[in-house]
C-alpha cells in the first residue's frame, strides 16, 4: 500500500488526482492537418484551374484534386483508428444535426468524395485522359463533367472552404477546453492548410507561371496565419481569467517552446524569410521551404490538440 | 548586476527555450556563412593549406572571451551565475583526441555537420547520424568508460583561478595570443600556398586588420575594467532565494541530482536529525563549494531561514537557496502528524499538495497514510477499468 | 579550392565571421548564462529512439536512465531546441548565399562509397567522443574556450592534435 501510495503522489501521473484526458492522440493531429492539406489543395487547384488553358497545366496540378481525395483517405483511415467503436460509423449517416461540427464533417467529408472526383476528371491533361479512357469507359462521365466546368470547380472550392473551416470548428465548439474556445480556430486552420496545400504542391515540379502564384499565395497566407495568431493570443489576453490561462500556456507555460520554435519560427517565419529570399534574388526553390510549412502546419494542430486537452476550467483557482 | 537574464530570472524556463531556437538560428547562420558547412574546407585545416577553421574559432574565443571580462568588470555581469563546463582532465584529454580523429575523417564537427546537412550535403546528414549512434555506443557501453568518464575530476576550474590572475588579465592574453597565432598561421598558408603554386587563402587586408584593431580594443577594455574600484565587483551579496518544505523534501528525494543540501545547524544537532540526503556542513571537505557542480541548487538548512551564505560555502558556482522557516519547519510540516483534513471539498490542487505531504510524511516517518484515499473529484470520462479507451471525433 | 561557382556568395572573411560568432556566442551567455552546444541535442534525440524501441534497457542504464526518468522529457532540454536553430539558421545562410543544393562534398580522389561510410564513420567516433569530453566542439572548445574552463582548453588542444595525428593517413582521401 505505501509503496504505491507513494509512486502515485510524488511524480503526479496519476490519473485520479491529475486528470489530464489526454484522449485525442497523434492520428487527431494527423486528421486534423491532414484536413487541412486537402482543403488548401482543393481550393488552390480549383482557382489554379478556373480558365481552361491552351497547355495543359502542370502535372501536379492534373492529379491535385485525385491526389487530395488520396489523402483525405488516409485523414479517415487516422480518424478511424481513433475510432473506438470502429463498427459504428455508419451512425453519423442516419442523421444529421445542424448543431454538431461532427455531424456537419461526416457529411462535408461525404460530399467532397464525388465532387473532387469530377474535378479531378475535368483537371487531367489529355494525355491522362487517353490513358484513362482506354481503361474504363468513363467517356459520358467526362464529357458531362466538361460541360459542368466552373460549378465543379466552384463545388470544389465551396468543399475545400468547409472542410478547412470545420476542422477548426472542431475544436472551437469544444468551449470546456479553454485552449479551443476561441473563434479564430476556424480561420485560422484554413488559412494554415492554405498554406499546407500551397506547399505541398510546391514539393512537385510546376510551370513557372503557377509556381510564381504558389509561392505569393503560401507567403500571403503564411503572413494572415500569423495575424490569426496575434490576433488568437490576443483575444485570450482580453478574455477573463480563462482566456489568460490559455494565453499562459503559449507565453511562458508550458506548450511555449514547442508553439514558438515549431509553429511560429521553422513553419512561418523562416519558410517567409526564404520564399522572399527566392523572390528577391531569383534562386530556384528548394524543397525545404515547403517541407517546413509543412512541419509547421503539423505542429500547429498538435500543439494545439496537446495544449487543448491539459487545459480545462478546472484550472481556475 | 542585471545580466545574464535568463539566471537572473528575468524570463522563465519555457521562455528560455525559444531563446535557445533563436540563437542557434544566429550560430548556424554564422557557422554557414564561415565556410563551415562545407567538409573540403573544414578538412584543409588539418593539411595546412587553409586555416580557416583555426581563425574563425579563436577569433570567437578571444571576442566572447574578452567580452565577458568587459562586462563583468563594468559590472553588468555576474559569472558566479554563469554555467561553466566543468574540468575532468583526463576524459576530456582523451575524448578530445578522438572527437579530433572523428573530426578528420568525417570532415565535420558535430555542429557543422548540423549546418551542412541543413545546406543540403548528404555527408553531412550521414555524419549528424552517426554523432547519434556514437552517443548510444557510448551509452550501452558506459561501464567500459565508467572510471575513465570521472577521472581528474576538477570541478569548475577557470584559467584565472588556476593561474591566480584577474579573469580580465587572462582574457586579455588570449587575444593577444590568438592575434599571435593568426600571424604563424598565414605564415604557414603562405609556405604551403608557395609549395604547391597556388594563392594563399583569405588575402585581403583591409577586414582582416579591422578585425584585428576590433580585437585589440576589446581587449584593452577588459584590462581597462580592471582599473574600476572593486567595489563594483565585489558587491554581490547573494541572499539565498528562500524555498518551501514541501516541495524541496519531494524534490531531494525525487531528483536528488537537482539539489545539494547543506545543514548549516550546530554539528551535533545535525548529526542527530537532519533532512534526507543533507549533509552537514561541518562534514564537508575544503573547497568543496568550488569544486561542486554549479547545476545543483544549494539550499541551505538552518535553525531558521538563512540570511546569509556562510563563509565555507561562498564559492559554490551556482543557485544558492534556502530553507524556509530552517529545520524546524521540517519537523513541523513533514514529521508532526498530519491533521485530517475533509478532501471532498478540497480544490484539486490543494488535494494534490495535501496528498504529497502525506506521502513524504509517510515516507519519512513510517506512518501509515494519513488519509484513506478519497473518490476522485473529477470524473472520469472513459469507464474505469478497461484501459483508456478513446473517444471518437471527426 | 573552395568549390566557389559565380552565383554563390563568397564566405565571410574568417577573423569578421570569428567577431561575430564570438558576439553569438558573447549573447548566449549573457542572455541564458549558458554557451552553445552541438551533440547534446544528438545525444538526447538517439535516447529518445532507443528508449522507443528498448524501454527497458535504456531505463537501466548506469548513464541514460537518469535522463529518461518518470516526470522529465528526454527532448525538453536547450539544446535540443538549439540545434533546432542550427539547422534552420544553417538553411537560411546556405539558400540566401545560393549554397543550398544536395550534393556530397568529398575530397576530389574519394569515391562516393568511401565518403559515405567515412561520414557515419567518423560520425560515431565523434558521438563517443563528445560523450565521454561531455561536449564535442561547440559545447566544449567555443563554449568552454570562451569562458576560460581549463578542461575545455585541454579538450581544443587534443581535437586539433587528435585531427593533425591522423591526417596524414587520410591524405589521399582529402586531398
Amino acid at each position: 500500500m505505501l509503496p504505491t501510495l507513494l509512486e502515485q503522489t510524488t511524480t503526479r501521473v496519476n490519473a485520479e488526482i491529475d486528470p489530464a484526458l489526454h484522449i485525442w492522440g497523434w492520428e487527431i493531429a494527423v486528421y486534423l492537418f491532414l484536413g487541412g492539406l486537402v482543403a488548401g489543395l482543393l481550393i488552390l487547384s480549383a482557382l489554379l484551374l478556373w480558365r481552361p488553358r491552351e497547355q495543359p497545366p502542370s502535372r501536379i496540378l492534373q492529379f491535385a484534386p485525385l491526389v487530395a481525395l488520396a489523402l483525405l483517405s488516409l485523414g479517415m483511415g487516422a480518424l478511424f483508428l481513433d475510432l473506438a467503436y470502429k463498427l459504428h460509423v455508419f451512425r453519423f449517416y442516419t442523421a444529421f444535426r445542424p448543431t454538431s461540427p461532427m455531424s456537419w464533417g461526416a457529411w462535408i467529408l461525404v460530399l467532397i468524395y464525388p465532387v473532387a472526383a469530377l474535378s479531378g476528371l475535368v483537371a487531367l491533361g489529355p494525355d491522362a485522359r487517353a490513358w484513362l479512357l482506354k481503361k474504363l469507359p468513363l467517356g459520358k462521365v467526362l464529357a458531362w463533367a466538361e460541360g459542368k466546368r466552373q460549378a465543379l470547380l466552384g463545388a470544389t472550392l465551396a468543399g475545400g472552404v468547409g472542410l478547412g473551416i470545420y476542422t477548426g470548428l472542431l475544436l472551437g465548439t469544444l468551449t470546456a477546453r479553454i485552449q479551443w474556445n476561441t473563434a479564430v480556430l476556424g480561420p485560422l486552420f484554413l488559412t494554415s492548410g492554405l498554406s499546407s496545400g500551397a506547399a505541398f504542391l510546391l514539393l512537385f515540379k510546376l510551370d513557372e507561371v503557377d509556381r510564381h502564384r504558389l509561392v505569393r499565395w503560401d507567403m500571403l497566407a503564411l503572413v494572415v496565419e500569423a495575424v490569426l495568431i496575434g490576433a488568437m493570443l490576443l483575444g485570450f489576453a482580453n478574455a477573463g481569467a480563462a482566456g489568460q490561462l490559455a494565453a499562459e500556456a503559449l507565453l511562458g507555460g508550458a506548450w511555449t517552446a514547442s508553439f514558438w520554435s515549431l509553429v511560429v519560427v521553422m513553419g512561418i517565419a523562416v519558410p517567409l524569410l526564404l520564399e522572399g529570399i527566392e523572390i528577391k534574388k531569383h534562386l530556384p526553390l528548394v524543397a525545404v521551404t515547403p517541407t517546413l510549412v509543412l512541419l509547421g502546419g503539423l505542429a500547429l494542430r498538435a500543439v494545439l490538440l496537446a495544449a487543448g486537452q491539459d487545459s480545462g476550467f478546472r484550472m481556475l483557482p | 548586476m542585471m545580466l545574464p537574464l535568463y539566471p537572473n530570472e528575468v524570463f522563465g524556463r519555457a521562455t528560455g527555450m525559444v531563446v535557445g531556437t533563436l540563437t542557434g538560428i544566429a550560430f548556424g547562420f554564422v557557422l554557414e556563412r564561415s565556410g563551415f558547412g562545407r567538409a573540403p574546407i573544414l578538412a584543409a585545416q588539418f593539411y595546412g593549406t587553409n586555416m580557416r577553421v583555426f581563425k574563425v574559432m579563436f577569433s570567437a574565443i578571444a571576442t566572447a572571451a574578452a567580452g565577458m571580462a568587459v562586462l563583468a568588470g563594468l559590472g553588468l555581469l555576474d559569472l558566479g551565475l554563469l554555467t561553466f563546463p566543468e574540468t575532468y582532465w583526463w576524459p576530456q584529454l582523451v575524448g578530445g583526441l578522438l572527437l579530433g580523429v572523428g573530426f578528420i575523417g568525417a570532415g565535420y564537427c558535430p555542429g557543422t555537420a548540423c549546418v551542412a546537412a541543413a545546406s543540403g550535403d548528404v555527408g553531412g546528414m550521414l555524419t549528424y547520424l552517426g554523432v547519434m549512434l556514437g552517443s548510444l555506443v557510448f551509452g550501452f557501453t558506459y561501464p567500459v568508460f565508467a572510471d575513465l568518464y570521472v577521472a581528474g575530476k576538477a570541478g569548475v576550474l577557470r584559467l584565472d583561478t588556476l593561474l591566480g590572475l584577474p579573469y580580465g588579465v587572462v582574457a586579455a592574453a588570449v587575444v593577444a595570443m590568438a592575434v599571435g597565432c593568426f600571424f604563424g598561421a598565414e605564415a604557414l598558408e603562405r609556405w604551403f600556398a608557395k609549395r604547391a603554386h597556388q594563392e594563399a587563402p583569405d588575402t585581403l587586408k583591409r577586414p582582416r586588420n579591422r578585425s584585428f584593431v576590433a580585437l585589440a580594443a576589446l581587449a584593452l577594455a577588459a584590462v581597462a575594467t580592471l582599473a574600476i574600484p572593486q567595489s563594483v565587483q565585489s558587491a554581490v551579496v547573494r541572499t539565498p532565494a528562500p524555498v518551501k518544505v514541501v516541495p524541496l523534501v519531494d524534490a531531494a528525494l525525487r531528483l536528488p541530482e537537482s539539489v545539494w543540501l547543506v545543514d548549516v545547524r550546530d554539528a551535533k544537532l545535525c548529526k542527530e536529525k537532519t533532512l534526507p540526503r543533507a549533509v552537514c556542513l561541518a562534514d564537508l571537505p575544503k573547497g568543496a563549494a568550488a569544486a561542486a557542480p554549479s547545476h545543483k541548487r544549494l539550499v541551505l538548512i538552518g535553525t531558521d531561514t538563512v540570511k546569509e551564505v556562510p563563509a565555507a560555502l561562498a564559492d559554490f558556482p551556482g543557485e544558492v537557496a534556502s530553507l524556509q522557516g530552517g529545520y524546524p519547519a521540517f519537523a513541523a510540516e513533514l514529521l508532526a502528524d498530519l491533521p485530517a483534513e475533509v478532501t471532498q471539498t478540497m480544490t484539486p490542487a490543494r488535494l494534490a499538495e495535501y496528498r504529497l505531504r502525506g506521502a513524504l510524511h509517510a515516507r519519512l516517518t513510517g506512518a501509515a497514510a494519513p488519509v484513506a484515499a478519497p473518490a476522485p473529484v473529477v470524473v472520469p470520462v472513459a469507464p474505469t477499468g478497461a484501459p483508456a479507451k478513446k473517444g471518437g471525433g471527426c | 579550392m573552395e568549390n566557389k561557382t559565380s552565383s554563390e556568395a563568397p564566405f565571410w572573411n574568417p577573423y569578421l565571421a570569428g567577431i561575430v560568432l564570438g558576439l553569438v556566442l558573447l549573447g548566449s551567455f549573457v542572455v541564458m548564462g549558458n554557451g552553445l552546444g552541438g551533440s547534446g541535442a544528438a545525444n538526447r534525440v538517439a535516447i529518445g529512439a532507443a528508449h522507443i524501441v528498448a524501454p527497458q534497457a535504456v531505463e537501466n542504464n548506469a548513464y541514460m536512465g537518469p535522463m529518461v526518468a518518470p516526470g522529465q522529457h528526454i527532448l525538453d532540454d536547450w539544446l535540443v531546441w538549439e540545434v533546432l536553430g542550427v539547422f534552420l539558421g544553417g538553411a537560411l545562410a546556405a539558400y540566401s548565399a545560393g549554397r543550398m543544393k544536395l550534393v556530397l562534398l568529398r575530397g576530389p580522389r574519394a569515391t562516393v562509397a568511401s565518403r559515405l561510410v567515412m561520414a557515419i564513420l567518423g560520425g560515431l567516433v565523434m558521438g563517443v567522443a563528445a560523450r565521454l569530453a561531455r561536449g564535442c566542439t561547440s559545447g566544449q572548445a567555443l563554449t568552454g574556450g570562451a569562458a576560460l574552463a581549463a578542461g575545455s582548453w585541454v579538450f581544443m588542444f587534443a581535437v586539433f592534435g587528435g585531427g593533425y595525428m591522423v591526417a596524414p593517413l587520410l591524405r589521399r582521401y582529402w586531398k
